[in-house]
């Protein structure tokens, strides 16, 4: 019997199908594969491959049709709406594709909002901020709104949200997408060195060649299925685990 | 003789002036009543001591009081009274003292009625009018329950994203529908806060300046009843609590379908940005 509870992500034979009327869209044919805590992973592929869905799977915002998805022995299938909520603000971070920043709170206040849920003190929550605004390049942007920032500083600010409450497993969908090649490399730096630091493990999905360059394992999705899965520096992907 | 405004402009007269006041007297007794007749024409010779002016054309022109012992003189029953009005400080006491007056004046031939009885028609205005509040109010509040409703719906509506947002970093939704109605009970006690200060200081002016009826009705006023034709606003602290209580309750009761409608907010749809 496998200790499922050894793997940040396990996806059994995932299936995901949109239907909006008549139009059938099927986003995940059977995925499945697992990643080790730890694990600095990208997703790639082209566009309307399942990247964006998967990742919505495995963080408990989209739900799976068919198939298992554990999240450190989480079955996500058979979590509760509140309960999912709990494990994202425990234990994922996210950033997402569109930045997805309140448009009424401030630099600061959109990165510290997952530490106000958690209930960490306000002098904490600033201090933390600050210290990983100071290492993204966002020092001194803290007290403006989202509609005063590029889109590669809500970008960074997104992933300062996602990164400052420390969580175990960071779900980024297209992170470097709106960000120069400098700022998305001492992003991308942060990132690893979170990822060495704490064991964060990380599962991107991009299209950014540099992301995949630096991801120690690479899994190619074609179509809503996985069309190869390659490890770098020495890491073996887990194998994939039978379809049921 | 104490003389309506518009009676004294018909009969030009003025005050000091002197008026002959005919009339005919009551019958003397159960025989005489019989008769058709009544009792012989009096007259007196009266003189103006005063003019008044009520605003109610009916009844400064029709309206006059003497002093009791020359009515009598005049009807031709001394010593004899046909009612006698008893006023009050409180309307509600009067079923009060009329049991205690019938229980005083028990075997003594008088007839001891509180207002209501003996002014049936005002009484059945007043619960007439009672019963209209009452509609009033109830449509009132459905309009308040309405506002709420709105403003609440409204606020859930346009900010799908934001809860989603909320929800997708890790808000649970039982904890977004009770910032629902967090929020819908703070914004009815600030709007209840508004609303006592606006609407007492309008109920202050009300209850020192009065409502001048004569305003709308000038000469119209019925004139089977005399009363003041300056309204005084009175508001009691049970109403206002009431009302209060009544608005709390219904916000919380309203706030439900919103915050229902914010915890079901759907994922990861509501996070889409346009």
């Amino acid at each position: 019997m496998t200790d499922t509870t050894k793997w940040a992500v396990e996806l059994k034979d995932v299936k995901k199908t949109y239907r909006t009327g008549p139009i059938v869209v099927p986003a995940l044919r059977g995925v499945s594969f697992r990643v080790a805590p730890g694990e600095f992973l990208a997703i790639a592929g082209p566009s309307g491959s399942g990247k964006t869905t998967l990742l919505n799977i495995i963080g408990g915002l989209d739900r799976a049709d068919a198939g298992e998805v554990l999240v450190e022995g989480n079955n996500l299938q058979l979590l509760s709406p509140g309960e999912l909520a709990r494990l994202r603000l425990q234990r994922l971070g996210f950033v997402f594709q569109a930045y997805n920043l309140l448009p009424v709170l401030t630099a600061l206040e959109n990165a510290e909002f997952t530490l106000l849920l958690q209930g960490v003190l306000a002098e904490q929550r600033k201090e933390r901020v600050q210290k990983l605004f100071a290492e993204i390049g966002l020092a001194g942007l803290e007290h403006r709104r989202p509609g005063e920032l590029s889109g590669g500083q809500q970008q960074r600010v997104a992933v300062a949200r996602a990164m400052v409450t420390e969580p175990a497993l960071i779900l980024a969908d297209e992170p470097t997408a709106n960000l120069d090649s400098a700022t998305a490399t001492a992003l991308l730096e942060v990132m690893e060195q979170l990822n060495r630091t704490h064991g964060t493990t990380f599962v991107y999905a991009t299209h950014d060649p540099q992301v995949m360059e630096r991801a120690r394992r690479l899994i190619r999705l074609h179509d809503g299925q996985i069309a190869s899965d390659v490890a770098r520096a020495g890491q073996t992907p887990e194998p994939w685990p039978e379809s049921t | 003789m104490v003389i309506g405004a518009d009676l004294a402009r018909k009969l030009a007269v003025k005050i000091g002036g002197k008026v002959v006041l005919m009339t005919q007297a009551l019958p003397q007794s159960d025989t005489e009543a019989t008769d058709e007749a009544g009792g012989e024409m009096q007259s007196t010779l009266l003189r103006v001591s005063g003019i008044f002016r009520t605003g109610i054309q009916a009844i400064d022109a029709h309206v006059i009081q003497l002093p009791l012992p020359e009515a009598q003189a005049l009807l031709g029953v001394p010593d004899r009274v046909t009612q006698i009005a008893v006023l009050l400080d409180q309307e509600g006491d009067s079923l009060m003292v009329a049991r205690s007056l019938r229980k005083q004046l028990m075997g003594v031939p008088v007839e001891i009625l509180p207002w209501r009885e003996s002014m049936p028609t005002m009484a059945r205005m007043f619960l007439l009018d009672e019963a209209f509040n009452y509609v009033m109010n109830g449509v009132v509040l459905a309009m308040v329950g309405l506002g709420i409703l709105n403003t609440v719906l409204m606020r859930v509506l346009e900010r799908r994203y934001e809860f989603g947002l909320c929800s997708a970093l890790g808000l649970r939704p039982v904890q977004l529908a009770v910032m629902i109605i967090g929020e819908s009970l703070a914004l009815t006690a600030i709007s209840l806060v508004l609303g006592l200060v606006l609407g007492l200081s309008l109920q202050y002016y009300f209850a020192t300046a009065g409502l001048d009826l004569r305003w709308f009705f000038h000469s119209s006023l019925p004139t089977t009843l005399v009363f003041d034709p300056i309204i005084y606003s009175r508001l009691s602290l049970t109403r206002i609590a009431s009302s209060v209580g009544i608005v709390f309750l219904m916000a919380i009761f309203i706030s439900f379908y919103p915050a229902f409608k914010a915890a079901r907010t759907e994922l990861p749809g509501a996070l889409k940005v346009f």
